[in-house]
């Protein structure tokens, strides 16, 4: 992933960007540390802070035309299911390190061919299954405070998501 | 659900109940001493029709082996009554075959006898109903190739497995149309769009999601 102005990254096939230049901190550097210390963690692509909550965004995009390996993207494999889940427990080991303890939210920003918002409903519950929530109940502290998937039109028109927005890279930008 | 393809000769409407009744039935219609639909005679007609011994081409064979593997039996005309013949088992009349075997095994029989074929229309009134959720990619694989072969089809559901079955499973020969019918005020509304996943006013959709959200509420908030 290229980054470009401060806050501003390029995803995932160099299609789309994501903005977060609104967010009072952000990276895209989670992957790049655990790489380079030789651990086994698993990383969510980015991070987004804002004064009520840190926001752990993953992204997929099985739709474009250079998305790798679209026919092998199986969004529902319990493969997937579990690496998404995954991601988002040892990510939190890099908020801690950031000393970060804000209220975490993870959202999974998700494209795949035919897929319906009854489809990326089905998925959050599959996922959530498996993310800290149950785990969470009558304990003082929290992991997680909220997980949604979402495609790309539906962050972009998000409450709060939208000041982050994911947009098609333009030619000068791509290059 | 379907997409003109011309020189329509024959209109077949698919109820499964009417069959297990039907003995002397169309002469009680003919005669006046019920009244049903016609397309209850109709249909009693052309499943009538019995060519189950005589041999099958490729094309119908693909689909009554699907179809049979649904049922377990193929169908028997005997005696103006329907019969399904299981495998290894004593045949069994149609009274006695659950309701939504019975509405699989017409199929079977309107394609074995040549009914539905090229140029043919089939209107089917929720096909999900009483039929196993696990037949449902089967049943879709049949439509669509029977939409492939030339046979026009019209659809009405309720079913959220079935409309997405059909979404997904659409080859490129196939063309679908998802028409949502729904009341704004007082005219009823229409709403097409060629995937089902993009019609706006979605009611099964939509009752679908208000059960996920439920369950989601309940998984993270306990």
């Amino acid at each position: 992933m290229i980054k470009l102005a401060e806050g501003i990254y390029i995803v995932e096939n160099g299609v789309y960007q994501l903005d977060c230049s609104a967010a009072l901190w952000s990276t895209d550097q989670i992957h790049n540390l655990f790489h380079a210390a030789g651990t086994f963690l698993c990383d969510t692509d980015f991070v987004a802070e804002t004064a009520g909550f840190l926001l752990l965004i993953e992204y997929k995009n099985a739709n474009i035309p250079n998305a790798a390996n679209p026919d092998g993207f199986k969004p529902f494999s319990s493969q997937k299911i579990d690496n998404i889940a995954r991601k988002f427990y040892d990510s939190l080991h890099y908020l801690a390190l950031e000393a970060k303890n804000k209220l975490v939210r993870h959202v999974y920003i998700v494209d795949f061919p035919k897929a319906s918002m009854t489809d990326r409903k089905m998925l959050r519950n599959t996922i959530a299954d498996k993310l800290p929530f149950k785990m969470q109940r009558g304990k003082q502290g929290k992991l997680i405070d909220d997980f949604e998937v979402l495609s790309i039109s539906e962050w972009n028109g998000h409450s709060e998501y939208s000041a982050f927005p994911l947009t098609p890279v333009s030619q000068g930008e791509a290059s | 659900m379907g997409e003109a393809v011309g020189g329509f000769d024959q209109h077949v409407h698919s109820g499964q109940g009417d069959l297990a009744n039907s003995k002397n039935l169309v002469n009680a219609i003919n005669v006046g001493n019920v009244d049903f639909d016609d397309t209850y005679k109709d249909i009693i007609s052309v499943a009538s029709v019995d060519i189950s011994r005589g041999p099958n081409n490729v094309q119908k064979n693909k689909y009554l082996q699907i179809l049979q593997g649904i049922t377990d039996g193929k169908v028997k005309y005997e005696n103006e009554e329907f019969y399904l013949l299981p495998d290894n088992q004593v045949k069994l009349k149609f009274q006695l075959v659950a309701e939504g075997m019975r509405k699989i095994a017409l199929l079977w029989q309107l394609i074995k006898n040549g009914t539905l074929e090229q140029g043919t229309v089939l209107f089917w009134d929720e096909p999900e109903a009483n039929i196993n959720p696990k037949h449902i990619p089967a049943l879709v694989e049949i439509l669509l190739n029977l939409q492939a072969d030339g046979v026009q089809i019209f659809i009405a559901t309720h079913d959220y497995v079935l409309a997405k079955y059909l979404e997904i499973r659409t080859k490129d020969a196939c063309t679908i149309h998802f028409h949502s019918l729904y009341k704004k005020e007082d005219p009823v509304e229409i709403e097409s769009n060629s995937n089902f996943k993009d019609l706006a006013n979605n009611s099964i959709a939509e009752a679908f999601n208000k059960l996920l959200d439920e369950v989601f509420e309940q998984t993270t908030k306990g």
